[in-house]
């Protein structure tokens, strides 16, 4: 089955990965959007979204490292929660 | 109709927050319902399940020993995560004691999870 992550909090990232699937998406929401801002993550093939909406509510749109990331808004959003089997919100 | 299969995460530490003491009364309501569940201990969670606990100290009730309910409730697949145990310099023998308690690597975690119909974290 294929999982798609949702992280919220920057340290949560790192700490939710060793039990994440190579096949899962992870979605990086709220205050977790600004890992996207500082280099790589040392993912391993899972495929990485970032809410556009929080980066731009916190001035950090143009600071993504955008071959790794991809942005989505709210209405893609919802598109991934259905194109994955389930969503995980690692709390 | 076989029912969801539902894996408990316990991620956090007590007391700072209330997440273990709601997990696992979720865990207990949803077995009361018949669903399969596991718990999962992994990284800071592992402290769950340390004896010797005295929150009452800070006014907060102690809901280490009701981890000891769970297989009485038909919830028998309750696992830790041995990384964690490492990490933080516990062995199993420091840990309450629950019938059938196992510990797992952060591999079989990952895909325990993968197959998981929902997973919950608090």
């Amino acid at each position: 089955m294929k999982s798609l992550y949702i992280i919220n909090q920057p340290q949560k990232l790192n700490q939710a990965l060793p039990f994440i699937s190579e096949q899962d998406g992870i979605l990086l929401i709220e205050d977790a959007v600004v890992v996207a801002t500082y280099g790589s993550v040392q993912a391993n093939h899972q495929t990485l979204y970032v809410l556009v909406e929080d980066l731009i509510a916190r001035g950090l749109k143009d600071k993504v490292g955008v071959e790794q990331w991809n942005l989505v808004d709210y209405p893609q959003f919802v598109e991934l929660t259905l194109q994955y089997d389930k969503s995980v919100s690692w709390l | 109709m076989m029912n969801k299969s539902i894996c408990i995460v316990f991620n956090k530490a007590p007391y700072g927050s209330q997440a273990g003491r709601e997990l696992l009364d979720i865990a207990l309501m949803a077995a009361a319902f018949d669903m399969p569940i596991t718990a999962l201990f992994v990284e800071q969670g592992v402290y769950q399940l340390l004896k010797g606990q005295e929150p009452d100290i800070l006014d907060i009730k102690n809901h280490s020993a009701t981890f000891k309910a769970l297989p009485l409730y038909g919830i028998e697949d309750i696992l830790v995560e041995e990384d964690a145990l490492q990490k933080f310099n516990l062995n199993v023998q420091e840990l309450v004691e629950i019938d059938g308690l196992k510990t797992i690597s952060s591999s079989h975690a990952q895909s325990l999870l993968a197959n998981s119909d929902f997973i919950l974290t608090l």
